[in-house]
């Protein structure tokens, strides 16, 4: 969705290892690839060893190891090592038992206990402490922090808002009950607090005996965090090379199992090189494979790919309204788009699946809901995709009095010129391609589809227009990178206020629904499943936004590589069991 | 002379006072700002509004260009948004990287050209005229991406006698280890980025020896029997390097300007990749201080072409 991935995006990335999937056996299925969430190797491990790990990426990470205060997924993803989580999660993401640090939840006194275990210590081996877990919040909401991700639900824990503004110097809902038991006091509860990426509660601690000294606000360029930062993980960072490479070494205070390998070095790679590296196998692991060179490198035998689904989605979006006062969104019944046999029809011309069978490398999904199916049970497999027919469509169109006319388009059903006006993003070839593809099959059932500016726009111009409130264009074709909470998926862009609500789709029955989510009956997960599933089944049949297609999340093991997994739900983390074998 | 010069140096001011406007306003032109696309659905907009104000995004651009000139004057280039960190330290360590690879690329490629041009001259038409000339228009024309991915597969992963990526490896102990690798890092592009940029330099000193060949002082001291060779390293080589003279300056301060190519090609972190990088994500405070350097660059480089000119030829004389 965005240019850059944010912190709620990475540890979105972060938790896609942990692979909640629709499908309950441990593989993906996509077309004819199978990609497995754990590689089995069966051979004998060798003791210690390096092993080098490949990120391939055109630009050099940033370097900022708290990532409250990141700006890129690079830094976030590579830090893996030694900062992923405090919590432990299930495959649906909400919160279990059994992590550095469990969290439980008192509804009736509106409070997250957060106790923290006795061998969970820094790399300097200081011992992690509820002040650690505090300072993160302290972090993020501080009048002088540069970091982006103060938000309305961290606001419900009490007296956030009074040290944000900078009218308290402590925030009062913290309290520090000991060194290893922190409360959190919220205003109200809500069903989404449970799980991983909710914003209410961060999985994370920051060292404070460490940067206490350090100014808020040139905390992000302090060499504390640059160079020699502290991880509770189980490597920590030996020595960091800006921008390109980071040598990690066993953390010797970690409280989880002991680490299996001597070193680990991290190098980014030039996404041009990365298919002649694995055919050299200059990397064991490589992290993040994009499905661009995932056809050249899942031919190189060296190397097992192992995927996972990711949360958000591709898809096309109907503007239908506008914003309106306080920036609350408001259906304008007088667009053409708020149609629904328009929107139908041109869903139903659309050929998505054959699409996604020939750009997808068979690494996409054909979308048939809003909700990702790495969502696990809250995604709804019963939904049926819209299957192109052309003659539906046009049947659509003709009940709802859109007359064709001797040049083949339609026109309103009050007379008018029907032309739509499409925004798109510049982002290669293939989109070129689909585009074309999309447009020319609503020519066919007379819908006269041009693109803004006649050209796809460059990133910036795009999100500019998307967020506005411009009436330059009908439709849009866009992404979500969405976090693992389940609700998100619903609420973050189609509620009244959201500022993504960029179609400006406001509906009661909508807003009852996304209501329901997050309502006290949802701290049911099966009644929160149930609303979940009513929603996509309204989402489908108002056809508001038409899912397209759903990604998947590479990373690719070397076969001389054992106990390496993108599913973190059944461990602490994804690197507790990484060696190497003969 | 020296009164020339202080005048050039004072003319440059008013020159860079109107370059820093244009700068300021194009990049401010450019649609989106830092924080576009930061917001995400996990993100509260008035979060990214509340840094937008603090940022000064929506100031007019006056007084964005006033704020912006008094912190330069106190040598405070301001943060970068995406880095964090301060824009002057940022591009000094990008700075450093690029120009020891420029440098090297620069003494490599006058190392092969001068030579090569000389030779082309000297045997024109010769076998090996033809293929100096064959090889400087496909170095001309070749796309240098192509080129340099060719050359990585090659000398990098096929032959492996060169790293593929970086600037200095990660393990790397020790001062002098430290320097080895980075050298050892710099080799294989600067090679070819050398390899490749010698077009220009070979052809002008060609056609300038040819032309030297039948000058009536070659003549003379040819009558006068002194030998082929002294004539060609002795004279007609110091007169023949007058076009090449004239834009040594601006090699010298384009060592600054960095490959987008090259150093996305390596990973190599240096000035063009920022200047990029910072384009794409509406880094202002980098986009402004970078085209500003280069378009200061770009003066004193005129300015020491006129000077480098004038110590190789003593007939030209700055006015």
């Amino acid at each position: 969705m965005g240019r850059r991935h944010l912190f709620t995006q990475t540890v979105a990335l972060l938790t896609v290892l942990a692979g909640t999937l629709a499908v309950p056996t441990s593989t993906v299925l996509a077309k004819d690839v199978t990609l497995k969430q754990t590689h089995v190797n069966h051979k004998k491990e060798l003791k210690g060893g390096t092993l080098k790990v490949g990120y391939p990426s055109n630009t050099n990470f940033k370097g900022i190891f708290i990532q409250e205060l990141g700006t890129d997924s690079e830094t976030n993803r590579l830090a893996e090592l030694g900062q992923s989580g405090l919590f432990r999660k299930d495959k649906n993401g909400k919160y279990v038992k059994g992590g550095l640090a469990d969290v439980s939840f008192d509804r009736g006194s509106k409070i997250a206990l957060i106790t923290i275990g006795p061998k969970t210590r820094w790399s300097d081996g200081k011992p992690v402490t509820a002040r650690d877990m505090a300072f993160v919040y302290e972090i993020i909401a501080n009048k002088d922090s540069t970091s982006e991700y103060y938000s309305d639900a961290l606001e419900t824990i009490m007296g956030m808002k009074e040290y944000h503004e900078g009218k308290a110097d402590k925030i009062s809902g913290l309290q520090i009950k000991d060194s290893k038991h922190l409360l959190i006091h919220y205003k109200k509860m809500t069903p989404a607090m449970e799980y991983v990426d909710s914003g209410y509660l961060y999985n994370d601690a920051q060292p404070y005996h460490y940067l206490k000294d350090v100014p808020m606000s040139k905390m992000a360029q302090s060499d504390k965090v640059r160079k020699h930062p502290l991880f509770f993980g189980p490597y920590t960072i030996k020595k960091v090379v800006q921008g390109e490479a980071i040598e990690w070494v066993p953390n010797k205070y970690y409280g989880g199992k002991k680490p299996k390998l001597d070193k680990v070095v991290e190098e980014v790679v030039p996404v041009a090189q990365i298919a002649e590296a694995m055919r050299s196998h200059k990397y064991d692991v490589i992290l993040h494979e994009s499905r661009a060179t995932y056809a050249k490198t899942s031919k190189v035998d060296q190397y097992v790919t192992l995927g996972t689904m990711a949360y958000g989605l591709q898809y096309m979006g109907f503007r239908v309204g506008d914003k309106g006062a306080n920036g609350t969104s408001v259906l304008d019944k007088k667009l053409v788009t708020n149609n629904r046999s328009l929107r139908l029809a041109l869903a139903y011309a659309m050929n998505t699946q054959q699409i996604v069978k020939e750009y997808g490398a068979g690494l996409q999904k054909w979308a048939n809901s809003m909700v990702s199916p790495a969502y696990g049970a809250y995604h709804d497999n019963k939904i049926k995709p819209y299957y192109q027919n052309l003659k539906k469509a046009d049947q659509l169109l003709d009940r709802a009095g859109f007359k064709r006319g001797k040049d083949g388009y339609r026109t309103q059903p009050n007379g008018k010129e029907l032309t739509l006006h499409l925004l798109d993003q510049a982002s290669g070839r293939g989109n070129d391609e689909i585009r074309a593809n999309y447009m020319q099959l609503w020519k066919k059932i007379g819908v006269r589809v041009e693109l803004v500016n006649d050209r796809p726009l460059e990133f910036n111009t795009y999100e500019d227009l998307l967020h506005s409130n411009s009436h330059k264009f009908d439709i849009w074709f866009g992404n979500w990178s969405l976090g693992q909470e389940p609700s998100t998926a619903a609420t973050a862009a189609y509620s009244p206020k959201s500022s993504f609500n960029h179609g400006h789709f406001v509906t009661k029955e909508n807003t009852k629904l996304l209501k329901s989510l997050n309502s006290e009956k949802a701290f049911n997960p099966k009644y929160r499943i149930e609303q979940m599933h009513k929603w996509q089944e309204y989402m489908r049949k108002e056809a508001y936004v038409v899912p397209l297609s759903y990604s998947y999340d590479l990373t690719a093991v070397g076969k001389n590589v054992k106990g390496m997994t993108v599913d973190d739900s059944t461990q602490l983390t994804v690197w507790d069991n990484v060696c190497l074998t003969k | 002379m020296w009164k020339i010069i202080l005048r050039r140096v004072l003319l440059m001011i008013p020159e860079l006072v109107l370059l820093s406007i244009v700068i300021f306003l194009i990049a401010k032109l450019m649609p989106g700002d830092p924080f576009t696309g930061m917001i995400t659905p996990q993100t509260s907009p008035a979060q990214i509004e509340a840094l937008r104000v603090k940022a000064g995004v929506y100031d007019p651009w006056y007084l964005q260009y006033w704020h912006w000139i008094v912190r330069m004057v106190h040598g405070d280039l301001g943060m970068s948004y995406q880095f964090k960190t301060p824009v002057g330290s940022l591009i000094l360590s990008r700075m450093g990287n690029t120009i020891w690879l420029h440098l090297l690329t620069l003494i490599l490629s006058y190392s092969l050209a001068i030579p090569l041009g000389l030779i082309a001259g000297r045997y024109e038409n010769s076998r090996l005229d033809k293929g100096i000339m064959i090889y400087t228009f496909v170095a001309y024309a070749i796309p240098s991406f192509v080129f340099y991915l060719l050359g990585v597969w090659l000398f990098g992963y096929k032959l492996r006698w060169f790293p593929t990526s970086g600037s200095v490896s990660v393990d790397v102990t020790g001062t002098l280890g430290y320097i080895l690798s980075r050298l050892d890092h710099m080799i294989l592009p600067a090679c070819l980025m050398a390899v490749l940029s010698v077009t220009a330099v070979v052809q002008y000193l060609r056609s300038e020896v040819i032309d030297n060949k039948n000058q009536d002082y070659v003549k003379t001291a040819r009558a006068k029997g002194v030998p082929e060779k002294t004539i060609f390293t002795h004279h007609i080589f110091r007169n023949s390097l007058l076009p090449i003279a004239a834009f040594l300056g601006y090699s010298i301060t384009g060592l600054l300007g960095g490959s987008i190519f090259i150093e996305q090609i390596f990973n190599y972190p240096g000035m063009g990749l920022l200047f990029m990088n910072s384009i794409l994500n509406r880094d202002y405070s980098v986009i402004t201080a970078l085209v500003l350097l280069y378009g200061t660059m770009t003066l004193i480089g005129s300015l020491l072409s006129d000077i480098i000119l004038s110590l190789v030829d003593p007939r030209v004389r700055i006015e």
